[in-house]
């Protein structure tokens, strides 16, 4: 089917459960990896993205949709984004795993930035205890490695 | 500087762990977490990081202890480490072995608040002591090497002065010092890791007067790290009154100095200004493969030089425009408009991967000048003109500029102790004040890519690197310890009549 570049082309994406979202061509086009199949041509039938769940896909193409606005000024992204990114850890993981596959720079980078935030300035206890994981040193390993740093905890 | 903008999306780490493979184990399936993001992605998230919090983030556990020593890792952080100033107190005994490490992008100050404060945004209304919400304490601090066997290299005269060492400027993560009372360049220091290595000692030479100038820098092209040292040379045949200048070059694991030029070697038709071998107002900036100085002189027009690591000459720098008017003098082939009378008004450095000049010298406005494309004097292009007088009154003195704040604001450092962050959005503008607390002569900021880099994997096998921390620290800690010092959110209403005047009557040096 041909268009003409004015009226905007549906692509349809297929998630890795099965689901098939029809999402504007302007818009899955902030994917790196959707851009490369639509300009070889081989975009046309459902685009099966095997990493990426259903939910995680809505979310990713709600965020290309807000990103693919012309109107929208910096500001308003700026804070649509903040917005955006307040979800639960399980979410930020599937998010950032489907911008990395499907080679999106700024979903990656903003949700890696709110990662950061989330570890900036804390102690490794509190670092542990937000990302739930295993304190695997064993104590005496930990009193040299705490020695060894020292000068980051004055 | 040449930092790679080679992107890591393209490695994969070894140890890639899919969380759907752990999901197995269980019998209920977790849902994954951040904890289970594959390496290269966990790199891209820990390197956002500062240095303190990176340091703190090794104790969590092996995996990212491991990750976080990578070389890899480290080179992948000082990509997109920012320039922060490190602090130095020149005079003051206690202070003068440290160095703190001011990160901007760091765990509160600078954007914590956003931007409350400034003109046409809703103000932060209360106040304690004139003092508002930021109070930090400065951290980390390094302590700089002590050199076992300096002494022997140290005239009589200053060894009383103790070993301690000056910077002379900085490059790639790195550091290079000299001793405090010969000029000479003596070690190479990377105050994150610790890590440092001595310069080999010059042959004595009875026919050298005076060291004038040094700095560290890096040819990308050969990969080769260099030491630059230029003195003055009497000529005996002359007669013991006639100087000529000499440049020489370390290269390092070379092991030895070779002279670059002699008696006819004369870059400019002029000497190298001889106070350049004290602090400037800046350091000289590292850019492009090559070092530059700003150039101030009481007798001649102030010029940029630059010393290039690659073919290893010396060139001037074209000025911004208006500083070619018709009061210009001569200096070579180039002309350069004098402004002499504002000794210490006037600052050079890199933002952004581009030189800068700024020109505070007629106090309003504050000139912030970029040279756009290296070396072309037709692309220096005026970025900020800071309305001074507008409402909130600046401080007077010398502004250098350290790299752009997250938010987009400007920090510069004041000459009265104090760092500026400027804030610019559409016609609003303004700047909040802070002062360094607990320091009581002039400290000096010097712009620094902190790096995680390994000196040791820098300069190659056949150099003797060894560690500041692990062998000084404890020593330290112990006796005469530090007091900390402290960065504080003034009120601009509230600057002090001899901060907003410091640098008039007295230089920073």
């Amino acid at each position: 089917m041909s268009l003409s570049p004015s009226t905007s082309k549906m692509l349809s994406l297929k998630s890795s459960d099965g689901k098939v979202l029809e999402v504007e061509e302007h818009v899955a086009v902030l994917c790196e990896t959707i851009k490369s199949l639509v300009e070889d041509g081989c975009a046309d039938s459902p685009i099966p993205l095997a990493n990426v769940d259903g939910a995680t896909l809505g979310n990713v193409m709600e965020w290309c949709k807000k990103h693919a606005d012309q109107k929208a000024s910096a500001d308003d992204l700026e804070d649509w984004d903040a917005e955006f990114v307040e979800r639960d850890q399980g979410e930020l993981y599937h998010l950032i795993m489907a911008a990395n596959y499907l080679n999106i720079k700024g979903l990656l980078d903003l949700i890696c930035q709110k990662v950061a935030d989330m570890i900036k300035g804390k102690h490794p206890e509190k670092i542990r205890e937000i990302f739930n994981i295993e304190n695997d040193f064993t104590p005496e390993q930990q009193e040299q490695i705490r020695k060894d740093n020292s000068w980051a905890f004055e | 500087m040449k930092r790679s903008k080679k992107s890591i999306m393209h490695i994969q780490g070894k140890n890639k762990r899919v969380a759907a493979e752990e999901v197995h184990d269980e019998d209920q399936q977790p849902s994954p977490s951040i904890k289970d993001l594959p390496t290269h992605i966990l790199i891209e998230i820990l390197s956002r990081l500062s240095v303190r919090t990176i340091v703190r983030c090794r104790c969590v556990c092996k995996t990212w202890l491991n990750l976080l020593l990578t070389s890899l890792f480290a080179k992948h952080h000082f990509t997109r480490a920012p320039t922060c100033p490190l602090l130095q107190n020149p005079n003051g005994k206690r202070l003068s072995r440290t160095l703190c490490l001011l990160e901007l992008e760091g765990d509160s100050t600078f954007n914590g608040n956003g931007s409350c404060g400034f003109i046409g945004c809703s103000r932060n209304g209360y106040q304690v002591n004139c003092e508002r919400h930021v109070n930090m304490k400065l951290a980390p601090k390094f302590n700089m090497p002590k050199l076992d066997g300096a002494k022997k290299m140290m005239p009589k005269s200053s060894r009383s002065l103790g070993l301690k060492l000056d910077v002379v400027n900085s490059c790639n993560g790195l550091l290079c010092l000299r001793g405090p009372s010969c000029d000479d360049p003596v070690v190479i220091y990377n105050p994150i890791t610790g890590e440092y290595m001595t310069i080999p000692t010059p042959e004595k030479d009875n026919c050298v007067e005076k060291a004038v100038v040094c700095g560290l820098g890096f040819s990308p092209k050969s990969g080769q790290y260099k030491v630059l040292r230029m003195l003055y040379f009497r000529c005996p045949a002359v007669g013991k009154r006639l100087f000529v200048q000499v440049a020489e070059i370390h290269t390092v694991g070379s092991g030895e100095w070779r002279r670059i030029g002699s008696s006819s070697y004369s870059p400019f038709g002029r000497s190298f200004p001889a106070y350049l071998s004290l602090r400037g107002t800046s350091f000289p900036a590292f850019l492009n493969g090559a070092l530059h100085w700003f150039c101030e002189d009481d007798e001649s027009p102030n010029f940029i030089v630059s010393f290039d690591f690659e073919d290893e000459q010396f060139r001037a720098i074209p000025p911004p425009l208006p500083y070619l008017y018709d009061g210009y003098s001569r200096v070579g082939t180039i002309k350069f408009r004098c402004f002499r009378s504002n000794k210490s008004k006037i600052s050079m450095g890199v933002l952004k991967g581009s030189l800068y000049l700024c020109d505070a010298s007629s106090y309003d406005p504050i000139d912030i000048w970029v040279m756009k494309d290296y070396g072309v004097r037709e692309s220096w292009f005026k970025e900020f003109e800071i309305d001074t007088l507008n409402r909130d009154r600046w401080p007077a003195g010398l502004y250098q500029p350290i790299d752009f704040l997250k938010n987009g604001d400007l920090l510069m450092y004041h000459a009265s102790n104090a760092f500026i962050s400027y804030h610019v959005n559409g016609l609003y503008h303004g700047f909040k004040y802070f002062k360094i607390r607990n320091i009581q002569s002039k400290f000096l900021a010097i712009p620094h890519i902190p790096s995680f880099v390994s000196l040791k994997g820098m300069m190659g096998n056949n150099v003797e690197v060894l560690n500041a921390r692990s062998r000084f620290a404890k020593i330290e800690l112990k006796k005469g310890t530090i007091d900390a010092l402290f960065l504080a959110e003034v009120d601009r209403d509230m600057i002090s009549d001899s901060d907003r005047s410091s640098s008039d009557d007295e230089s920073p040096l």
